[in-house]
């Protein structure tokens, strides 16, 4: 293990819409942490980048992504397929 | 050109749990072919028209179920202090036709291909309008004209 999976802190149900995909609040991010985006499609993998900026207030997004596949950077504000890994202080 | 002179239209936003029709009641009555889907007023993903659809109506969703379901997870957006080349990067590298404008952390605007492609056509179009001036009245140029320099041993 190279460090904590944290997600979009807790995840919340909708009250009047139970049982559907949920959208995932409180995400909080800090410079370096790795940004997971989960395949939408079978056998498609992941895309990972580094979070080179934080936008929001208090960890939040929008987040500046330095995409590892392509090399390029995006400014993102990630959705309910997306993962944040802390990075910071992990061992190697 | 920065993104922030190319024209913008005001983000048209909808709830993650609000239901497919009225997505697309906000769709017709804004005449937009874009939605920012918003969780707690954070975007978290964007439905266009033909989202609702080739991913709706083509496979029979009923048009109770949540908006959410149907759009595009996550929203690449651009600072509206970006190089327009930017823009034309993101549109090229994403293969999208709308990208929401950021001040910070707000997003202030929606910015299109179409709009995109108007902004550089008139710019171009500008452009041409001082060519064909130049090209029209060559004389009228203020510089000096350029000294030529005769070699006396060749004189």
């Amino acid at each position: 293990m190279t460090g904590d999976f944290v997600l979009w802190g807790q995840r919340r149900k909708s009250e009047t819409m139970k049982g559907h995909r949920t959208a995932e609040v409180g995400m909080k991010a800090e410079v370096g942490d790795e940004l997971t985006i989960s395949g939408h499609r079978v056998g498609e993998p992941p895309r990972v980048g580094k979070i080179l900026e934080v936008r929001g207030a208090d960890g939040g997004p929008p987040y500046r992504v330095l995409w590892d596949d392509s090399g390029h950077a995006t400014l993102l504000f990630p959705g309910p397929d997306a993962s944040i890994k802390h990075l910071k202080g992990a061992s190697a | 050109m920065k993104v922030r002179d190319l024209t913008w239209r005001p983000p048209v936003t909808i709830d993650c749990g609000a239901m497919i029709s009225a997505a697309a009641e906000l769709l017709t009555d804004e005449g937009v072919g874009a939605l920012v889907v918003l969780d707690h007023d954070r975007p978290v993903g964007i439905v266009t028209d033909r989202d609702l659809v080739t991913r709706g109506l083509a496979k029979r969703v009923p048009l109770d179920a949540r908006i959410d379901s149907l759009m595009s997870m996550g929203v690449v957006v651009l600072d509206a202090d970006e190089d327009a080349e930017e823009l034309f990067a993101v549109f090229a590298r994403h293969a999208v036709r709308r990208v929401p404008i950021v001040e910070g952390h707000r997003v202030v605007g929606m910015v299109t291909l179409d709009d995109a492609l108007v902004s550089t056509v008139t710019e171009l179009t500008d452009l041409a309008g001082v060519l064909s001036t130049q090209i029209a009245f060559p004389s009228s140029s203020s510089e000096p004209p350029t000294p030529v320099v005769i070699d006396s041993e060749y004189a």
